[in-house]
Parts: C-alpha cells; sequence; structure tokens
C-alpha cells in the first residue's frame, strides 16, 4: 500500500523532525513567544529521551515529583494534563501572529483546523483518524463519565483531539499571549510506557493499564508497516500539511 | 471603575457549562498596572491566556483568586483608572 497520495508525493520535501531533549522543545517554544510573532513559524519534534511535561496548571506537582529519581519533569507554558514524551511520540509547535486567522478565530476554533490537519495527515498514511467534534464531545460525555485520567493528556478528551474510533491518538494545547499564539500537539507514534508516567507522579500503576485503554499509536494502527517508514511519511504529511495551512490561510 | 475578563471570543465554541481556572496573578492589590501589560494568566480549554491590563490603572480589588474558576463574562478584577 502506498503510505502517501499522488499530491503530496510530489510536494516539496519537508524538513524532518528536529530530535530535541523535552527541554529544548519548551525553550524554543517559550523564545518564539518572548517577542512579537511577525511570521508562521513551525517545527516537528522528535524526542530523544523521556521526560514528563506538566500542563501549566499542574505547576505544584513539580514541587512534588520534579527533583525525585527517574525521568526529568518540567511545566509547559500550554495547558492540560501531563504528556510523557519521549521516542514514542512526535510533537508539534505552530507559531502564528496573533492576528493571523488561524488564532484570531479564537481557541476552539484554532484548534479545529490543527485537528483536522492532524487527522488528514493520519489519514494519508491509512490510519482511520477523526477529529472530536465540540457536539460530538458533549454526546459522548453525556453517554459515560470520563474517567478520572484527566491529570494525563491522554486520559482527557477536548474540543477537536484526534482519535481513531474511541482512543486518543493526538493532543493539542496552546498558548495565547499578545506577542503571538502557539499551538501545540503530541501525537503517538508507538505506544509509550505508561507504567513510567505513573511510577513518576505518584499514581496508581492500574491507572496505566486505563491509559492504554484510552490511547493508541499509529504503529498499534498500521501494524502491517514498519514503524520507521511510518513515521517518516506521516512526519513528510504532516510537514506538508502544515506548511501548506500557514501559507494559504495568511491573512 | 473598569472590569477585567476574559474577552468574549476566548468563549467561541466552548460548551457550556465551562469554567476557566485563574492560573496565576501577577499582581496584587494596589498596585499600579499599565495599559497592555500582562497582569493575569488564565486556562480555558487547554489554553494559556495572557489576560492584560485595558487602562493604565491601580488594581482596585481581584475578585478571582488564583486557582479559582471562572465563568463567561466575569469579572477577574476591578481596576480604578490612573489619573
Amino acid at each position: 500500500m502506498r503510505l502517501l497520495p499522488e499530491p503530496h508525493a510530489r510536494a516539496q520535501p519537508a524538513p524532518p523532525a528536529t530530535t530535541v531533549t523535552a527541554a529544548a522543545e519548551q525553550r524554543w517554544n517559550e523564545a518564539a513567544l518572548a517577542q512579537p510573532v511577525e511570521a508562521t513559524d513551525w517545527r516537528l519534534w522528535a524526542y530523544r529521551e523521556a521526560a514528563v511535561v506538566l500542563g501549566c496548571s499542574q505547576r505544584r506537582l513539580l514541587a512534588e515529583f520534579g527533583t525525585g529519581p527517574g525521568v526529568e519533569v518540567l511545566v509547559r507554558a500550554a495547558g492540560g494534563g501531563a504528556v510523557l514524551v519521549g521516542p514514542w511520540m512526535l510533537g508539534l509547535s505552530a507559531l502564528l501572529p496573533a492576528a493571523h486567522a488561524l488564532a484570531a478565530c479564537g481557541p476552539v476554533p484554532s484548534y479545529r483546523w490543527l485537528g483536522e490537519y492532524l487527522a488528514q495527515s493520519l489519514q494519508q498514511v491509512g490510519i482511520a483518524a477523526t477529529t472530536l467534534s465540540p457536539d460530538a464531545l458533549r454526546a459522548r460525555r453525556g453517554e459515560r463519565p470520563a474517567l478520572a485520567l484527566d491529570w494525563a493528556c491522554f486520559g482527557g478528551l477536548s474540543p477537536w483531539e484526534v482519535l481513531v474510533g474511541e482512543r486518543k491518538i493526538a493532543g493539542l494545547a496552546q498558548v495565547r499571549r499578545r506577542q503571538g499564539v502557539l499551538l501545540v500537539a503530541g501525537l503517538l507514534l508507538q505506544p509509550p510506557p505508561w507504567t513510567l508516567l505513573c511510577e513518576r507522579l505518584g499514581r496508581p500503576r492500574d491507572e496505566a493499564q486505563l491509559l492504554a485503554l484510552a490511547s493508541t499509536s499509529c504503529a498499534q494502527e498500521r501494524a502491517d508497516v514498519e514503524p520507521v517508514p511510518l513515521a517518516a511519511a506521516l512526519i513528510q504529511a504532516l510537514a506538508n500539511a502544515v506548511q501548506a495551512a500557514l501559507k494559504t490561510t495568511n491573512p | 471603575m473598569t472590569d477585567v475578563v476574559l474577552p468574549s471570543a476566548a468563549w467561541k465554541d466552548v460548551e457550556p457549562g465551562t469554567e476557566a481556572l485563574v492560573d496565576k496573578w501577577l499582581v496584587q492589590q494596589g498596585d499600579r498596572v499599565k495599559a497592555g501589560q500582562t497582569i493575569a494568566v488564565v486556562v480555558l480549554v487547554k489554553t494559556n491566556f495572557d489576560i492584560v491590563a485595558p487602562i493604565d490603572a491601580v488594581v482596585e480589588q481581584i475578585l478571582v483568586p488564583q486557582e479559582a474558576t471562572f465563568k463567561p463574562g466575569q469579572s477577574l478584577a476591578r481596576l480604578k483608572a490612573d489619573l
């Protein structure tokens, strides 16, 4: 099976993901918003090592777990639950001027275009990804109570996040400052070691199993394809999609 | 007096009943602030927002404390114009 459709196969080669630590990614994000954003920019991130990245409202967990043994724990500027980054994840930072059409529309519509481009990129590599509209999210919450897992990004759901069936494959968050807007995403290439996240943050081990059930990854959805070429094709598709989105909708 | 609120555009398409959270105040009651100065950070649907002072003013009262939640249109603080 071809991993990419013809239009994207003909597109200019996209830059590959930059391999970084979680701390280096956060420094790039902070620096990008430290001054007025005058042009769109974006990066795809691969992670050389594991780290726990807390949402900004989880800062108090840093005091409790930030200095203990094990993988690094740090806080991001964006909200949401804890993310276990590592070689199993692809990260995305998309930077927009505050007045850009994709930013000025408000946070939930901003999530929409990003989630839809992520889903389309996953579809291009044969993964039946969909986005979760606010209406669908409301209906879903009405059908069944949320699990008390939203301390972890992949244990909760927000508008326009990306699912395969009932399981989350990509989480979204953003930062809105006077200087500009930063949208971030984390996409699971392979199943993360959820026990590592639970142990690091003092959560019960059985929550690791629940997180595994609530999430999925590219490798799980395309077990028929070698992970490395699958990830490469996805990076290409995603890079082309984000590049096109930021270019064509510039006001 | 001028009320400080999270702009209504931030609430567009947000599920009714959702509340935002004051992540941190960067000023205290009695502080003098400049128009455009970031005075608080709030979080709504995983989005971190800067809240800026709309005018040169003195922070008369903080109405929603740090780590408390608030509804659309709810005033976070009251500013007294610095004349």
